[in-house]
């Protein structure tokens, strides 16, 4: 049973066809990987799917729901996140203050709360910030939660980046790119950060340059190439399949 | 001595009202990256409504002649529902163009305060405004009352934006300012947040516009010109845009600087020049203060350094 | 008929006045506020000039130019230092620099609070339906000779070609040689002469006082918006619309909403069409 599925998605912007009668779809609990050359149309298809972008025709349903038209806060709270091509943040706060953001709900976050109502106030933030050192010792990546964001490394801004995103719970999580930024020396730390997740049963898409890094870890894989579905299956059949060869691995993108 | 006393109080006391503006337009601009000119145009419909509540005339269309704390409210609400009205198509633009349209919005409603005099006075305006415990003081010495009135609110609106500031609210309008797509991405309505901040704008700025009324004693449409938004700004920038103590030292020091000037005793000739001094001035110190120090005089980071210790200390 | 006669009249001074805003905002990047304040020093200069005894028409041209002068050089000292640190230090530093300007009139202003340049141009007389007097037709005249005349120096000039280089991509003019402060300096003195100008015929239309800078920065800043941000033709085209559309409706509504027209047509625009009128910008592209 797909869990996020595309039915049909077509996205033009002015005359360039971005996306194409694309139809994907990522099984609940695995990890399913995105790849296809630059300029595919793969980080528009994640706009789609989170409601950054409105396709021109086609649908997107998360979990049974019809979410084409959502907008991207509410399909957060539908439970699909997602992270973006260079790591987001919220650059003028500390890391704990990011996550608090992405911790603190509506109850914590109306005006009216913030001048009455106080104590309520106070013990849910406690709660939240509780649960953000949580998710810092699972993830287990920086020693300190109060570093303020640009001093931090690309890898340990996507890390914390993940983490900001786990805070809501999300049952899937759609990652752009994440290892891009990152060395030998951490990328281990990142398949393995991935590999939990879905122990966790937390439904995994991501797009990917790095081929061995995903190939390695998907489950199931779709490549794109030029707004269209070129070829899906699993790792071993992918490489193998001549049309991918020939539109992406050989032309040397992508090797680890 | 007591003259300067009481002159030492009326510059407090504006510069108290430009302190209160100005962490109002910080909560907006600072914190939510609204880039609001419209105060002006907000405050003018404040005093405006205040005044047409609580004022004792015949010749205007419209004057219940309600008591003063009743006004005030009255014209919190009124601007509050304005700032709702206009924040609902602005806000839907970022930028300059936000910027533009709260400026025009501001505009208008000076244009309709002018144009519907029946019930404003129009540019003939409003003198010998009641002001609370009038009877009670003598005019020389009622500075000293207005001053004390305008400290008070000026701390009690600090302790409102600072509670806002602090909270998760707070937050969320830092982070969306930061990177809206990001903020978005956890879950925030966005665009909610920040209709609720401009709402909140408005109610502070009627529930205060009174103070002005106070000050001047008279309203009429020119004294909320365009460059009383401009001058608000130029305090918070010079205070520091996202501070907490920013905008009051701001004031304090844009005010104190401008209306020294009037401190000066001088022939008619030069009275011209001298009041022409005070744009100058300002001007001046905006552009020096954009140049070596953009960022204020008191960085941002430093309102939130506890902002953790805050919560988990209690824990 | 006659108001569309004179919403050509004030759309073409407008389209004069918001031509070099919007030079300005598309080769710099931000919004000069002291733009306003250009067009009452204009006006200012030529009565002064024209006090002096100068012919109406030299006293104009000097005024243009020395406010195109004044405006290189407020450039050079204000803005070209803060050009790497951000657009809103130097839109900030802009709304410094109208203050100051307008102080320095209202400590030299002289005499009463509105300054009439006291020119003849002779008696209205009719052509066809409409009224006319000689100094307005020459207000359109001169208006839309300015507007041909950037027209053919961005087309047909090498400073022109050179300006239109850096307004497309700034960094491709480094690298290819162009000599981009000169460049700057042809721009900012265009810009500032245009808003003189306008300033002299908003003066010779009606009277020159203090607060002009503020009342027209408003309209030619929503102008310029409304006429889409990238879009020089577009703005001064928005610029004659706007004319038009405001002393078109004077003859359904009390004049005395006229400025409230104006703005309401602008918060329209913004609303219906925030890209501007004749940009060619996707909607959910504008005002990034």
């Amino acid at each position: 049973m797909a869990f996020l599925r595309t039915d049909g998605l077509s996205k033009r912007f002015g005359g360039l066809h971005a996306l194409t009668d694309v139809s994907i779809s990522a099984k609940e609990g695995e990890i399913t990987g995105l790849i296809g050359p630059n300029g595919a149309g793969k980080t528009t298809l994640f706009n789609a799917m989170s409601g950054y972008v409105t396709p021109d025709t086609g649908k997107v349903l998360f979990d049974g729901e019809d979410v084409t038209t959502y907008k991207p806060w509410r399909i957060v709270r539908s439970g699909l996140s997602r992270t973006f091509q260079t790591p987001s943040g919220f650059g003028s706060m500390t890391v704990w203050e990011n996550l608090m953001v992405s911790g603190s709900k509506d109850f914590a976050e109306s005006p009216l709360r913030t001048l009455f109502g106080r104590g309520k106030l106070q013990r849910d933030q406690q709660r939240v910030s509780e649960r953000v050192s949580e998710i810092f010792q699972e993830m287990n990546i920086l020693e300190d939660l109060d570093r303020p964001l640009n001093e931090l490394s690309m890898a340990d801004l996507r890390f914390v980046e993940i983490a900001r995103q786990l805070m809501s719970n999300p049952k899937m999580l759609m990652l752009d790119e994440p290892a891009s930024g990152f060395g030998p020396d951490r990328i281990g730390q990142l398949g393995e950060l991935i590999l939990r997740l879905k122990a966790d049963s937390v439904t995994i898409l991501l797009i990917e340059h790095n081929l061995s890094f995903v190939l390695g870890l998907a489950d199931y894989i779709f490549v794109l190439a030029n707004g269209s579905v070129i070829a899906d299956g699993v790792s071993a059949d992918i490489v193998k399949n001549q049309t991918v060869i020939k539109n992406y691995i050989g032309t040397g993108h992508g090797s680890a | 001595m007591t003259g300067l006393i009481i002159f030492g109080a009326s510059v407090l006391s504006l510069a108290g009202i430009y302190a209160i503006l100005a962490m109002i337009l910080n909560l907006e601009a600072g914190w939510g990256g609204l880039w609001d000119l419209g105060t002006a145009g907000l405050l003018a419909a404040g005093a405006y409504c205040y005044v047409i509540l609580t004022v004792h005339s015949d010749e205007i269309a419209f004057a219940p002649q309600l008591p003063i704390w009743m006004g005030i409210i009255g014209a919190s609400l009124f601007t509050g529902l304005l700032a709702f009205l206009i924040g609902l198509p602005s806000l839907k633009m970022r930028g300059e163009y936000f910027l533009i349209t709260t400026f025009a919005f501001s505009v208008v409603v000076l244009e309709l305060i002018t144009t519907e005099s029946n019930i404003t006075m129009g540019a003939t305006g409003i003198h010998d405004i009641v002001r609370p415990w009038d009877s009670l003081v003598s005019t020389r010495n009622y500075n000293l009352v207005l001053l004390a009135i305008i400290s008070t609110t000026c701390l009690a609106v600090w302790v409102i934006v600072r509670m806002i500031g602090w909270s998760p609210f707070g937050r969320l309008l830092r982070a969306a300012r930061d990177n809206e797509p990001a903020a978005l991405s956890t879950g925030k309505n966005v665009a909610r947040a920040r209709l609720q901040t401009f709402v909140i704008a408005g109610l502070l700025i009627g529930a205060v516009a009174p103070l002005y009324v106070w000050y001047i004693r008279s309203l009429s449409p020119h004294l909320f010109h365009a460059t009383l938004t401009f001058t608000v700004w130029t305090a918070l920038v010079i205070g520091g845009i996202g501070s907490l103590r920013g905008p009051i030292l701001g004031a304090f020091l844009l005010i104190v600087l401008t209306e020294a000037t009037q401190f000066l005793q001088v022939s008619a000739d030069y009275a011209r020049i001298l009041s022409a001094s005070r744009p100058i001035l300002v001007g001046l110190a905006l552009i020096l203060i954009m140049r070596f120090r953009p960022e204020g005089l008191l960085p941002e980071s430093r309102s939130f350094v506890n902002a953790r210790t805050r919560i988990d200390r209690k824990t | 008929m006659q108001f569309i006669y004179f919403g050509l009249i004030t759309g073409s001074v407008l389209a004069v006045a918001a031509a070099g805003f919007a030079m300005v905002r598309q080769l710099e990047g931000f919004l000069n506020i002291a733009h306003g304040q250009y067009l009452l020093l204009g006006g200012l200069f030529t009565a002064g000039f024209y006090k002096l005894g100068l012919n109406i028409f030299v006293a104009g041209f000097l005024a243009s130019v020395a406010v195109g002068l004044v405006g290189v050089a407020i450039a050079w000292m204000v803005f070209f230092p803060l050009r790497y640190k951000g657009l809103l230090s130097q839109f900030f530093s802009s709304i410094g620099v109208a203050f100051v300007v307008y102080g320095l009139v209202l400590a030299t202003w002289s005499g009463s609070g509105i300054k009439v340049i006291p020119a003849d141009f002779g008696r209205p007389f009719d052509l066809g339906s409409i009224s006319v007097t000689f100094g307005e037709l020459m207000i359109i005249g001169v208006s839309w000779l300015t507007v041909l005349m950037l027209h053919f120096f961005l087309t047909k000039t090498t400073m022109g070609v050179w300006i239109r280089a850096v307004a497309s991509n700034r960094e491709l003019a480094r690298v290819r040689s162009v000599p981009s402060d000169i460049v700057m300096s042809v721009v900012w003195f265009a810009a500032s002469a245009m808003a003189g100008l306008a300033g002299v015929l908003v003066g010779l239309l009606g009277s020159v006082h203090s607060e002009l800078g503020w009342q027209y920065i408003l309209t030619i800043l929503a102008v310029s918006v409304m006429g889409g941000v990238n879009n020089l033709y577009g703005v001064m085209a928005a610029g004659l619309i706007l004319g038009l559309v405001v002393d078109l409706s004077s003859v359904f509504i009390s004049s005395q909403y006229g400025t409230i027209v104006t703005f309401g047509a602008i918060i329209l625009t913004l609303i219906i069409r925030p890209q501007g009128l004749f940009s060619m910008q996707k909607r959910n592209e504008a005002g990034q």
